[in-house]
């Protein structure tokens, strides 16, 4: 640290900085660690699906269908059933989804399915998965009335940077302590430790991924500019940015013309590349948009680059390449979403979203264990509510997480509404845990209890998805089902790391109050 | 509670600790995203005016923002007197609102 | 360079380069290396020297097998990996010397 950097962070300012830090760390720590979790999990979403969807284990597709219309169509018609279409879509099949995703909208309601690449529907999966429940959990909290969902994490974003920010500041020693994490002696320190580590080497992805995640939706939590430029309407500054283009229904009744020059025509325009989702709106109207987004494997940016055709006619009606700046907030955006193919960089986010809640398990923690010494005994219901909520937002998230992925093994295919069972069950077993860690946090939450019901689930997923889908490691491996394996393989790890953490939490003795007396408490 | 009963000492015993508390954290929160949406909105104004596309001025004036945005949300625990915090971020946004309608009226 | 040996390389360039920094800090100088004084003035140079050129080149190689994009950004989370590893093994090692 130079002269001048030290004489910027004053005393002062590194004592009005511990202030923000721990509070907002204290209160909002469990929903950022429930934001950081569901984030790593959605990483690697499509290789839950397959885990979780094991009719969509259909072995990997080199390339998507050879033509739309003919394996397309006639799936949309199917899952349509004699209702009115009103606009649909369709995720082309690729190296991670080996099927197609097919989202309807009817005169009647919504209806989806999934269908090989050669266009044969495959049985309702009956769950939503990590693309559809983990996925939308990290960003929105399955709040969609009002964005309210995006605008609370949004807000607890803004604060994670602040964190982050007030965090260095308040570090004392950053190029000292760079390196240092003392495993021995005082358990505080240790924590203390632990949390400065993974904050200060990995504070640049921390830093990225969090600016990036608020980036995206930026117009929607921060809609100042929209609402100076564009009379408030988000709608019509989307069209203008990413070249959207939609158009209202004619009344007017008229055929679809065919797809796949359609398809021809984008992949002109694009300078090769491969399409990713199709879409229809309007779809059998006059005024009906066929819009062609391309895949992002092979790019940062999440520049769809998005081609609008006449749904009639086949005529392109808008291709707009967006300015530097709107492009540079696609690279941003692209950053944070990691849909490109790289996996040496999934396993890094996945590794570095971990180490995020890391950092935030290990500052509630710390503060846990710092005020344990003014409350004594009996700690008070500040401090055992704090704890009841590290635990539920650890070890009570996991459990809630392999109880859902245990449930979506055991619970029959037919039942109705499957994936809401699901869904449920994932929300009573979670709140179920964080009443038990509330109930039993003593002098600690029941960490070891938590940890042995995570240890006995996650061996359990691993064995069900043996006993009910017939894919053992060995065929996985023999069939190079990666996705399967992986999370199979995750999820032993898991198991065998929290049966040894279980294990030695057990043999842990109470804290000794006496010596707890001793630690100078300089708050 | 440092930074409460730092500030504390600074203002004097006029406010209770956890009103002065309640105006930090309003600041914080309410006062630094009204100051970044002021900058948000006059930066938007000011891109159009100056030639740049609408989408680009609003993207490249909302990014700036939300940088802005957690900085002066710390600054309002910072600074030694919350109401010189409250009079900057709250004030700051309140005319640079002001601004931008004023520029959106100039403005084509 | 071949492909097998990008990811290992990239690697392994970070965590040299983060050893040689941990070196030059005194407190694990002398955890690691000899506990009676800190390192030299010559060394700390010769070891931060020495890390920036394994920066350096594992820019290079990051930024040549996967592009400019890819690249920075596989880079820039190598670092962070190998910092990590590197702290891993100074706690490892400091414990293992300590008894």
């Amino acid at each position: 640290m130079t002269a001048k950097t030290r004489k910027l962070i004053s005393p002062a300012l590194r004592a009005a900085m511990l202030w923000p830090h721990t509070w907002a760390g204290v209160t909002l720590g469990g929903l950022l660690m429930l934001i950081f979790f569901m984030g790593s999990l959605a990483v690697f979403a499509s290789e839950i699906d397959r885990w979780m969807m094991p009719a969509t284990r259909v072995g990997a597709v080199e390339t998507g269908p050879a033509s739309l219309d003919h394996a397309v169509l006639p799936a949309v018609e199917k899952l349509a059933a004699g209702r009115t279409v009103r606009d649909w879509y369709v995720q082309l099949p690729d190296e991670r989804r080996p099927v197609m995703a097919l989202q309807l909208r009817t005169e009647t309601g919504n209806a989806g399915g999934m269908a090989t690449s050669d266009g044969q529907l495959l049985p309702p999966v009956g769950t939503l998965g990590g693309t559809y429940f983990f996925y939308p959990l990290h960003y929105s909290l399955h709040l969609r009335a009002g964005f309210i969902g995006y605008w609370i994490v949004c807000f607890a974003s803004v604060a994670m940077l602040a964190g982050l920010i007030s965090g260095v500041i308040i570090h004392a020693r950053i190029f000292k302590d760079f390196f240092t994490f003392r495993s021995w002696g005082q358990f505080r320190r240790s924590l203390l430790d632990l949390h400065n580590l993974t904050g200060v080497l990995v504070l640049p992805f921390h830093l990225m991924i969090t600016i990036t995640g608020i980036v995206i939706v930026l117009p929607i939590v921060l809609p100042a500019g929209v609402q100076a430029l564009y009379g408030g309407d988000v709608r019509r500054f989307y069209d203008d940015a990413l070249g959207n283009y939609s158009r209202p229904r004619s009344g007017i009744a008229a055929p679809l013309a065919p797809l796949d020059p359609m398809v021809a025509e984008a992949r002109r325009l694009w300078g090769g590349g491969e399409p990713a989702v199709v879409f229809v709106y309007n779809a059998g109207d006059a005024a009906s948009v066929v819009r062609i987004n391309r895949a992002l494997r092979d790019r940062i940016s999440l520049d769809v680059q998005p081609v609008f055709f006449d749904g009639v006619t086949g005529q392109v009606l808008k291709y707009q390449r967006p300015g530097p700046v709107v492009a540079t907030h696609r690279v941003l955006s692209g950053l944070h979403f990691a849909a490109f193919d790289h996996w040496p960089l999934r396993w890094l986010y996945l590794l570095f979203g971990l180490s995020g809640c890391m950092l935030i398990g290990t500052g509630m923690l710390y503060w846990m264990e710092k005020r344990r010494v003014a409350h004594g005994v009996k700690p008070g219901v500040g401090w055992r509510s704090v704890a009841a909520i590290a635990c539920g937002s650890t070890s009570g998230l996991l459990i809630a997480t392999l109880a859902m992925m245990a449930a979506n093994r055991l619970l029959p295919a037919g039942i109705p509404s499957r994936e809401l069972v699901e869904v449920g069950l994932f929300f009573l077993i979670w709140i179920g845990s964080a009443v038990h860690a509330a109930v039993r946090t003593r002098t600690d939450p029941p960490w070891s209890e938590q940890c042995t019901a995570v240890a006995l689930l996650a061996a359990a997923c691993v064995a069900l998805n043996w006993i009910t889908t017939g894919e053992h490691p060995i065929r996985a491996v023999a069939s190079a089902d990666w996705a399967v394996l992986g999370v199979d393989v995750v999820l032993a790890l898991t198991a065998v790391a929290a049966w040894r953490v279980s294990r030695r939490l057990a043999q842990r003795p109470d804290p000794e109050l006496s010596t707890l007396a001793k630690v100078t408490d300089h708050a | 509670m440092k930074a409460a009963g730092r500030s504390g000492r600074v203002e004097g015993r006029a406010a209770p600790p956890r009103l002065r508390t309640a105006a930090r954290v309003t600041a914080a929160v309410f006062g630094a995203y009204g100051f970044a949406w002021g900058l948000a909105a006059f930066g938007a104004e000011l891109g159009a005016l100056a030639g740049m596309a609408p989408a680009e001025a609003v993207t490249a004036s909302s990014l700036l923002a939300l940088v802005v945005l957690p900085v002066a949300s710390l600054w309002a625990f910072a600074v030694p007197r919350v109401t010189v915090g409250w009079a900057v971020l709250g004030g700051g946004g309140v005319l640079l609102i002001a601004a931008s309608q004023f520029a959106g009226m100039v403005g084509p | 360079m071949p492909d097998a040996l990008m990811l290992p390389g990239l690697f392994g360039l970070c965590y040299f380069a983060f050893a040689a920094l941990a070196l030059s800090v005194e407190r694990h100088w002398r955890d690691l290396v000899d506990p009676r004084r800190g390192p030299p003035r010559r060394t700390v140079f010769r070891l931060r020297l020495a890390a920036l050129l394994c920066l350096a080149a594992a820019l290079s190689v990051a930024v040549r097998h996967d592009g400019t994009g890819f690249g920075l950004l596989l880079w820039a989370l190598a670092l962070s990996a190998g910092a990590l590893a590197v702290a891993a093994t100074v706690t490892w090692r400091t414990r293992s010397a300590r008894g």
